[in-house]
């Protein structure tokens, strides 16, 4: 009977202890199977966050975001922008009425910013080398906004670059009725992004980003 | 009469080479070897004479490496009013026993505004047309908010450490926070070396996406 008392005592004890270490991360246990669903959802919510980046690489260089509503889309379930994001949707988009932007008001105004900046820069430098000089420091100032945002060119594939190939690695993925939530790695980042479904399509309407590691 | 002409061409020699001596200070006095030399010798280690912004995970020291390079390269501080929060200004110093630092030096949304003040630094279309010595700037997520998008601001940076091969040690492709990356098959291209995530000798876009906004920044002083 003692014997059995100390047995089953040990057995607790040891439980305890590998529960600890897993959760207090004092070990680092091997990566498990990816939590994916082996399902036609799963498939097509996974190729539109990747045909998402694939349309912002193009754009970074093009500035084309007709196809964003294809993939991006304002919608209150994706969660609301944080007020700063908001902030700068509203000020890039000239319209302080839009008291809750949505993703897609978000991308489109990160690109328009962008393309607006682009335009201005590459005016800039495109005189200044007529004129055989450098950008003035008038000039470079001239291409910094009130908000500490500074215009910049476009960011074209060249032959030193991987072009617009992205290596997507997502971790786990998890549909709730409509509503989809899906943790990746891009790269330099772990993305929580949450994805809707519109008649039988999937949409990118939120993102979180988990952890930096560039 | 021979006396006075050797004389006279004796202060003309001495008169041009002290103008070229003047000329060279003042254009291209950035020492980019020096500045590659201390970026490999600290790309894993801080050193204990700058300021520290952390190591390991989660770390944030990136730009305070990058403003380690400059000023190891020969960049002068610029230290005006001692102004932490001055865009005109570059600075670090040890008060007692611990550092101060301008925002221009260690963060790197300030030190592209610090950049864009000064004609000593140009902006160029992309990382690949830098130099080594150079640095490049990247826009990630939110700096007002670390879980939010990207802001249209720098939050990260790189240095050019100019072309060669790939790293193949395993230190240099990792999280930071204990996880391995693969080693991608080594190349002979444009190298980066950063802190946060520390890494010597990388490609330069090693882990970034295509549609990410950079700020490349070419050293002219």
């Amino acid at each position: 009977m003692k014997k059995l008392i100390f047995i089953v005592l040990i057995a607790i004890s040891a439980v305890s202890a590998v529960a600890f270490i897993r959760e207090s991360g004092v070990v680092k246990w091997p990566a498990g199977p990816k939590d994916i669903p082996d399902t036609a959802d799963a498939q097509q919510i996974m190729r539109t966050i990747q045909r998402a980046y694939e349309l912002e690489a193009k754009a970074a260089c093009t500035f084309d975001i007709s196809e964003f509503p294809t993939v991006f889309i304002n919608d209150p379930r994706g969660g609301a922008l944080d007020p700063s994001t908001a902030e700068f949707v509203r000020d890039v988009l000239n319209d302080p009425s839009l008291t809750a932007p949505g993703y897609l008001d978000y991308k489109v105004a990160y690109y328009q910013w962008w393309a607006e900046g682009a335009a201005r820069w590459e005016a800039l430098q495109a005189r200044a080398a007529a004129e055989g000089r450098n950008l003035t420091q008038d000039e470079m100032a001239s291409l910094v906004d009130s908000k500490g945002r500074m215009a910049g060119p476009r960011s074209c594939p060249g032959p030193e670059s991987r072009g617009s190939k992205i290596d997507l690695e997502f971790l786990s993925l998890h549909i709730n009725g409509d509503v989809a939530s899906v943790v990746f790695d891009d790269g330099p980042r772990t993305n929580q992004m949450t994805l809707v479904n519109v008649n039988h399509h999937w949409y990118i309407a939120g993102n979180r980003i988990l952890a930096l590691h560039p | 009469m021979l006396r006075k002409l050797i004389f006279m061409m004796l202060c003309l020699g001495i008169i041009s080479g002290f103008l070229l001596l003047v000329s060279t200070v003042e254009a291209g006095s950035y020492n980019r070897a020096a500045a590659v030399t201390y970026a490999d010798t600290w790309a894993h280690g801080r050193n204990s004479a700058y300021p520290s912004f952390g190591s390991g995970c989660n770390c944030n020291d990136c730009t305070n490496y990058i403003s380690q390079v400059l000023h190891n390269g020969g960049y002068p501080l610029r230290t005006g009013n001692w102004n932490k929060e001055s865009i005109y200004e570059w600075w670090y110093r040890k008060v007692l026993w611990w550092y101060e630092t301008s925002n221009t030096w260690s963060a790197a949304d300030w030190l592209m505004m610090y950049a864009a003040q000064y004609t000593e630094f140009e902006f160029r279309s992309s990382p690949t047309e830098l130099e080594r010595g150079d640095f490049f700037l990247v826009d990630l997520r939110d700096n007002n908010n670390p879980s939010g998008p990207p802001d249209g601001k720098p939050d990260h940076g790189r240095v050019i450490v100019g072309y060669g091969y790939t790293s193949t040690n395993q230190a240099d492709y990792t999280n930071g926070c204990g996880v391995n990356y693969p080693i991608p098959s080594q190349v002979y291209t444009l190298l980066i070396n950063q802190h946060c995530v520390d890494r010597w000798h990388v490609k330069w876009d090693y882990r970034l996406p295509a549609n990410i906004r950079y700020w490349a920044i070419h050293v002219r002083w």
